[in-house]
């Protein structure tokens, strides 16, 4: 049973003596070719990249993990040749590759080492190609190793971009502010390591090298605690949720119903996907409030009393006090109050006019409506029969103007019919 | 050296050293803070389904805060117990909402306590799904449990009470008595419950504290 363990724990050990073997013949090389190069130091280079790579720092929340072994490889291919950076930064990146693979399923680990492999050494023997073009000009050392990054960059985010294409077949374009953000402080990043990396070779500062991995793990610690601190928001809006789940039992799918649904439609209406995002999460929490209504008038079939109306009424009001309190929050406490907000100015829980009402809850409504009127969204409470989704969107259509937003209606129209296609 | 070359390595120490003050003194600081904030909406969610409970948190809070001084609890701990404690009552949201807002506590039936006791269960329950609150499940759980009930819950194994959900338990008792029969009712049962009731060490800190704190910040009695 175990076998599988084993192997890769096998391979994993292997690996170190590929890497040793690697080094001593990446040194032995750069020896014979370059001039002036300190074989200690180039091992010493080598050894910064592979530690660096083996100290990846995540991103929070975009599954993209960095790691600073590039600054050493550029030295290296600025103070020691391109064919030493190659081959550093293959032996770095596929060794690092073999130890970090137990979290992926044994039929891709081929795949994913001989991707990682490729995409390295094309990174770096291009990059190299380029340096050596520029070399000769008589640019200085510094500006050498940040011309290597930045073609290094290039090249690997371009083959990063493909081979998630080929895996997924999405394109960029679904993320790509997203991707050049990150490509751009990853560059400033590297290339402000890569500087002082530079400097200390140049003065001859070898022994201050490795000091330069102090930042780089400071980085990596606090991205960490970024990383904690949007867990910390991500798992509270699950748990209010799962509240919300044991105090009034929705049909299970329907709040992640509404939540995509709501940021696909705010996407649509042009709002930033940030705030998209934060549309989604508003409405996993819309009906929040309802923690702190009587169940058993919730779940009332028939007609409520006026007074029992009223008491639902309250959740609106119930949902943004219970957000209040949390500052990462404040922005959604007004949709959430606004969510039953109407257009013709008979909302509650304000009787706002329709240009006081904000977009976000306009869109929280729709789709909230919508998805109650196609299926028992509330646990077969109501006593109607499900309509069927022409009949719901035509309701909605009647209701444009008074009860929901025109252009919302719109929006959601087109959001639902691509949907079907 | 050139001036550039002095210029970058400058740059670079002091926006190391910035960079490690930042991590080191100022996040996990703002860490701790987020996470306290985040747990009020739900102490909140209870005390609006709840009204008889709304300022029972705060109250608790501060007592609980008290006693960990005075067992110089350690940061760490004193950071867990404040999570704890804004979430203890999660599980209310579970309990019928009629028992609590309609029926007073000192009517209740057996079986309507019990209903009502279930809340520490299901509380600890539903963190113990939540990956970043997980640590807290016990403290939850184990409440309002008396503490010469611990025993029992083992089948042989040691089991050391959760000081957490003594603290809790000790100083959410207090609270409630002192809201239903007066703060000198409520002392003469901690002094009466150290060692059945509640642990013997926290119910003295807790003696200390009431009798030093009474003075200059009265209870104030809980609407029933």
């Amino acid at each position: 049973m175990n076998r599988g363990y084993d192997e890769s724990r096998t391979s994993r050990r292997l690996a170190w003596l590929w890497l040793v073997a690697g080094i001593a013949i990446v040194v032995c090389f750069a020896r014979e070719r370059a001039t002036g190069a300190n074989e200690i130091l180039i091992a010493l280079l080598a050894a910064l990249a592979v530690f660096a790579e083996l100290l990846p720092v995540e991103l929070p929340r975009r599954g993209v993990r960095i790691t600073f072994a590039l600054p050493f490889v550029a030295a290296v291919a600025v103070f020691a040749g391109g064919f030493a950076a190659l081959c550093i930064d293959f032996l770095a990146t596929t060794f690092v590759s073999i130890l970090t693979i137990r979290s992926l399923p044994r039929s891709t680990e081929g795949k994913w080492i001989a991707a990682n492999g490729a995409i390295s050494a094309s990174s770096a023997g291009l990059a190299a190609l380029a340096l050596g073009l520029v070399r000769a000009s008589g640019v200085p050392t510094e500006a050498l190793v940040i011309f290597f990054i930045a073609c290094y960059a290039v090249v690997n985010l371009t083959m990063v971009v493909y081979v998630e294409w080929v895996l997924t077949s999405r394109w960029w374009s679904a993320n790509a502010m997203a991707m050049v953000g990150t490509a751009a402080s990853g560059f400033f990043l590297y290339s402000l390591v890569g500087l002082l990396v530079a400097v200390m070779m140049h003065e001859k500062l070898y022994f201050a090298v490795p000091l330069v991995l102090v930042p780089v793990w400071a980085l990596r610690t606090g991205l960490g605690y970024r990383a904690r601190m949007d867990e910390v928001y991500y798992e509270t809006i699950s748990a209010l949720s799962q509240m919300l789940q044991r105090a009034h039992p929705y049909t299970h799918g329907h709040l992640e119903r509404v939540s995509r649904t709501a940021e696909e439609v705010a996407h649509r209406l042009g709002l930033s996907p940030k705030r998209a995002r934060l549309v989604r999460e508003a409405a996993v929490l819309h009906d929040i409030g309802k923690i702190a209504v009587n169940e058993e008038v919730l779940d009332k079939p028939g007609k409520l009393t006026p007074e029992e109306l009223t008491h639902v009424r309250l959740h609106a009001v119930f949902g943004a006090e219970i957000l209040a309190p949390v500052p990462t929050f404040s922005a959604i406490v007004p949709w959430i109050r606004h969510h039953h907000e109407r257009p013709d100015g008979t909302g509650y829980p304000d009787s706002l006019q329709n240009h006081q009402i904000p977009i976000e809850s306009k869109i929280i409504a729709v789709v909230d409506a919508y998805d109650a009127m196609i299926g028992d969204a509330d646990g077969g409470r109501s006593y109607r029969q499900p309509l069927s989704e022409a009949d719901a969107l035509d309701e909605l259509d009647r209701c444009a103007g008074s009860q929901f937003d025109h252009a919302v209606v719109r929006a959601f129209r087109e959001t639902v019919s691509r949907g079907k296609r | 050296m050139s001036t550039f070359s002095v210029a970058v390595l400058a740059v670079g120490g002091v926006s190391t050293l910035a960079l490690l003050l930042y991590v080191k003194l100022l996040l996990p600081s703002k860490l701790e803070q987020r996470s306290l904030e985040s747990m009020r909406a739900f102490s909140k969610a209870i005390e609006l389904r709840f009204p008889s409970h709304s300022g029972l948190t705060e109250e608790v809070l501060r007592l609980a805060c008290l006693v960990a001084d005075s067992l110089s609890l350690p940061r760490a701990d004193r950071h867990e117990l404040e999570m704890a404690i804004y979430l203890r009552d999660v599980g209310l949201c579970a309990i019928p909402y009629k028992l609590v807002n309609g029926i007073s506590p000192l009517k209740w039936t057996d079986a309507q306590q019990a209903t009502y006791d279930r809340h520490a269960e299901v509380g600890g329950a539903m963190l113990e799904s939540v990956p970043s609150l997980t640590h807290l499940a016990d403290a939850v759980r184990y409440h309002h449990m008396r503490h010469d009930d611990y025993p029992k819950l083992v089948n042989g194994d040691e089991f050391s009470p959760p000081l957490l959900s003594e603290i809790i338990n000790a100083c959410a008792a207090y609270v409630w008595l002192a809201g239903h029969y007066g703060a000198a009712a409520a002392r003469a049962k901690v002094e009466g419950g150290a060692g059945t009731d509640f642990d013997p060490a926290v119910a003295t800190a807790l003696l200390g504290v009431i009798t030093s704190s009474r003075a200059e910040e009265p209870l104030r009695p809980a609407v029933v």
